[in-house]
């Protein structure tokens, strides 16, 4: 693989400085595991230190971009314990520091303050800035003789240190170095921005960054903070004002493990991306995912660990344009693990093939090391709660099934999980997305929606309408095949679910295509889609009822206030065979085009309440906590003429029970 | 713990010649139920200015008013036919509607006691009151001794001070030890244990009791690594509860 200009735009940002942040011997974070990594780039022909296709030179983070973030009183603390202390310091002096130092969340323990740390700490901030900065075209990043060669992905092993808070040092962080960079990028365009933590621990100083910013939003997977550090990152934590429902976090169990790691992470990622439709992705790869990790619990393989990057950079080239950058993040299994994973992430990110082995002459240099601390970490593995894996030092890159045994009660674990992930479906991802990207285990209808709803049969896969406007004739139709919904076009309002019309566009079709989604459109005679009503089987998190189904509409922001809604969602529920259903709709206000609309919430919610109610909808209260927690919420639901009693009372106690929220 | 503590002191409050419109709006604009009723306390002639916020700046506490005075104002309007109250409800003063608030807590009583009372007697809300001093003379105060409105003690107060004291606002991790027949020596044990290692403890819950003996403690700890400090209880034979996985039904 020496052939460099396959590299596809891909740049990975190193300097030797950065080895700097090193807490001492035998601390956990220890910079030898990026010795380790850069060593395994260069042996297995990956990556070359001196390949000025794949350099980017970086800069300190000055002062004035570390206060983007970060308190001056921080800042200058950080100074003053980052220069050595004087030989003849007097006692007093000692104690003042130490002081200073606890003051601001250094301490012995996890985060000492160590000299030289402010430099080094703003150094790995300054390269995740300027990573950033070029992918995002700012000048920051370095100019570039043309569009063509600037970056269009940045891998930056050395940041992701996302712990750190405005005011103190936390969890081996002293500089949020991607909470600096997204910063910045805010300040200098109106670029929005997804963050994606796949740190095993929560992405709690990110978050807490961001939590009142619409223009980014943060996805934390991490382990249940119900007893791991540092104790946030519950699925209620959706963000503040107007930040509300851009703050994401998905608390796994313990002993997770890849299959569900990976079916919550597919039923919601792509999803909450398009939703956002983010202009760039940045994304911190911690692998204290992994089982040998000493700290952490969510046991998954490699296998799960390269699908979090290969999801993040599907979802860059697919929705913004390839821009993307990672980070390393957490990962304390400095020879076994974080090598391989961060290796495996260059790889992809260059779209270059891994070799089937690691290099002999790297597990040569490696495995002592790791041997001599193998017998310490087997003994932090039992009194973490974990049977000690007997496994040797790896070969491949890839990991053996066999090292791997299944945890206990894995059945148990995955459900828990996935009413987590059906949970953060309904709160975060809005309806008629949900609808585009059902989740993997869908309720097994026997039929499609299109069967269900014509027993007998049906002359014509679809009906059709006129409808007469002030602004012309529309055309109403009924399941819409996929071959109709490609000729269409979106009209330049259709933006609500998606963003951006032709993402609309490609939604719709996604779900003209599902067999378990029925689509009406409205649109004009030249093509133009102008309405959309969509029934779904309810998602995941109505699990155990029966007949239960989501409706969803939306009107082009052009064509409003022309009855167009109501005629709409009359056509698409003029169907007999509905009377047998149970239907509902639910507004959640953040994902309300208020400011779009120039009104309040609570007149938005009183217009839905009134279209809905003209085709029998009524509003219902709930304990639901996900319509409940928030007063301009609204669940709205019409039950069929025909439906059994008993299914009906299922569904009013399921909506009135005492809240389903028990376990969080 | 004293509600001094935990009281909210920013308030919004109301005079008594207020309307009930003026009212109605700082309720909407604020979404409050209630607003403490007050009015100024005459200072003392040559009181210095830049004096520390003391007694004597704080208003004197009239009463509360509640949304729900308010709806029986509107409701008594309508309902009325006397000429006496024909007049709009959102000319009335605050004056006419209010209570006089007579459930009471001071700055030093406990908060333990404080929590009993909004619970037993189903309040949301105290005044927090210091009253006046009794005269040097020994004389028995007065009956209608002035209040001084401190602060306001607020379900949410408590339940901040609660999540405060389980340490949810610092970064940590939970770790519960069992404490078998009450016996604390496990929870001495870690904490020394957590001192030698320089891990910060955030909180410390010694919890749920049986037989009037705590049988649990849960310590949060300021820590990303706790492997170190496992590896020293698993030595000494403490028995500790960490990273139990949540499963439906148990």
């Amino acid at each position: 693989m020496s052939d460099t200009h396959t590299h596809a735009g891909s740049h990975l940002l190193f300097e030797p400085g950065e080895l700097d942040y090193d807490f001492g011997p035998g601390h956990p974070l220890h910079p030898s595991r990026l010795v380790a990594l850069l060593d395994l780039l260069e042996r297995s022909g990956l990556w070359r230190r001196e390949d000025e296709h794949t350099r980017l030179p970086l800069r300190p983070a000055t002062i004035e971009e570390l206060s983007l973030i970060h308190q001056p009183d921080y800042i200058a603390a950080v100074q003053q314990l980052s220069a050595p202390q004087e030989a003849g310091a007097s006692q007093g002096e000692g104690e003042e520091r130490a002081a200073l130092a606890l003051t601001y969340g250094f301490g012995e323990g996890d985060t000492p303050a160590v000299p030289g740390m402010h430099e080094v700490a703003a150094r790995i901030a300054g390269g995740t800035l300027v990573a950033l900065s070029a992918v995002m075209g700012l000048s920051e990043g370095g100019t570039f003789a043309s569009e063509d060669e600037r970056p269009r992905h940045v891998f930056h092993p050395a940041g992701g240190l996302h712990h750190a808070m405005a005011e103190r040092a936390s969890g081996f962080c002293v500089y949020n170095d991607s909470a600096v960079a997204i910063a910045h990028l805010l300040r200098s365009t109106e670029a929005k921005v997804v963050y994606i933590d796949f740190d095993a621990h929560h992405g709690d100083g990110v978050q807490r960054a961001f939590y009142d910013e619409p223009r980014v939003m943060t996805v934390s997977l991490h382990e249940t903070g119900r007893y791991l550090f540092p104790g946030t990152g519950d699925v209620l934590e959706v963000g503040h004002g107007s930040g509300r429902g851009y703050a994401v976090n998905v608390p796994l169990e313990p002993f997770t493990e890849d299959d569900s790691y990976l079916e919550v992470m597919n039923s919601l990622i792509p999803a909450l991306v398009v939703s956002f439709a983010p202009d760039v992705i940045v994304s911190v790869h911690g692998c204290d995912t992994h089982a040998w990790d000493p700290l952490t619990h969510l046991h998954l393989t490699m296998r799960g660990i390269q699908a979090q990057m290969k999801v993040a950079h599907q979802l860059a080239h697919t929705y913004c344009q390839g821009r993307w950058i990672a980070l390393g993040g957490g990962g304390y299994d400095l020879y076994r693990v974080v090598p391989r994973a961060w290796a495996m992430l260059w790889a992809e990110m260059s779209e270059q093939p891994l070799p089937a082995h690691l290099p002999q002459e790297w597990i040569r240099r490696w495995r002592p090391a790791w041997l001599a601390v193998a017998e310490q970490e087997a003994g932090e593995e039992q009194v973490m709660g974990k049977v000690a894996a007997k496994a040797d030092f790896p070969t491949t890159f890839e990991d053996r099934a066999e090292d791997f045994p299944a945890q206990p009660r894995r059945w148990a674990l995955s459900h828990t999980n996935r009413r987590t992930a059906a949970f953060v479906r309904q709160l975060l991802v809005p309806p008629s997305v949900r609808h585009a990207f059902p989740s993997a285990r869908h309720q097994s209808p026997m039929t499609g929606m299109f069967d269900l709803l014509h027993p007998y049969g049906s002359e014509t896969p679809s009906r059709s309408k006129i409808l007469e406007t002030h602004k012309g004739p529309l055309l109403l139709r009924d399941f819409c095949p996929p071959s109709l919904v490609e000729r269409l076009i979106a009209d330049s309002g259709m933006q609500a679910f998606a963003r951006l019309p032709e993402r609309e566009h490609q939604l719709l079709l996604t779900i003209a295509k599902s067999p378990d989604c029925a689509l009406t459109l409205a649109h004009t005679p030249a093509g133009e889609m102008v309405g959309e009503v969509t029934l779904a089987f309810a998602d995941d998190w109505w699990e155990g009822l029966e007949n239960v189904y989501e409706v969803t509409i939306e009107v082009s922001t052009n064509w409003r206030r022309l009855g167009i809604g109501r005629q709409l969602l009359s056509f698409a529920l003029e169907l007999d065979t509905l009377e047998d259903m149970i239907l509902f709709a639910m507004g959640l206000s953040w994902h309300w085009d208020t400011e779009g609309l120039g009104i309040t919430p609570q007149r938005y919610r009183e217009l839905i309440a009134r279209l809905f109610a003209s085709q029998g909808f009524v509003e219902h209260a709930t304990t639901e906590p996900n319509i409940s927690m928030e007063p301009a919420n609204i669940l709205l639901v019409r039950v069929g003429k025909r439906v059994d009693q008993h299914i009906a009372n299922q569904f009013f106690s399921r909506i009135l029970g005492p809240s389903n929220l028990s376990r969080w | 713990m004293i509600v001094r503590e935990v009281m909210t002191t920013n308030l919004v409050t109301v005079t008594p010649d207020d309307t009930l419109s003026h009212a109605v709006s700082l309720f909407r604009q604020h979404q409050f139920h209630h607003l403490p009723v007050v009015r100024a306390a005459s200072k003392p002639a040559g009181t210095p200015s830049t004096q520390r916020r003391t007694r004597d700046s704080l208003p004197i506490l009239e009463g509360l008013l509640t949304s729900s005075d308010i709806d029986l104002a509107v409701a008594v309007e309508t309902e009325s036919s006397s000429d006496a109250l024909r007049r709009p409800w959102q000319e009335r003063r605050v004056a006419e509607v209010m209570q006089r608030a007579t459930m009471r807590v001071t700055p030093t009583t406990s908060v333990a006691a404080a929590a009993q009372i909004l619970v037993e007697r189903g309040l949301n809300y105290l005044p927090v009151v210091e009253y006046e001093d009794a005269e040097p003379t020994g004389e028995p105060a007065e009956p209608e001794t002035r209040a001084f409105l401190a602060g306001l003690l607020t379900r949410s107060d408590l339940l901040l001070a609660l999540a405060r004291a389980l340490g949810a606002y610092e970064p940590g991790m939970d770790l519960t030890v069992e404490l078998p027949g009450g016996d604390l020596a496990p929870l001495a044990g870690l904490l020394l244990m957590a001192k030698d290692l320089h891990i910060q403890v955030r909180s410390i819950l010694a919890a749920p009791l049986k037989g009037n003996v705590p049988r649990v403690a849960t310590v949060r700890l300021g820590t990303i690594n706790p492997a170190p400090l496992l590896v020293r209880l698993h030595e000494a034979g403490i028995h500790y509860i960490f990273a139990d996985p949540f499963v439906e039904g148990r």
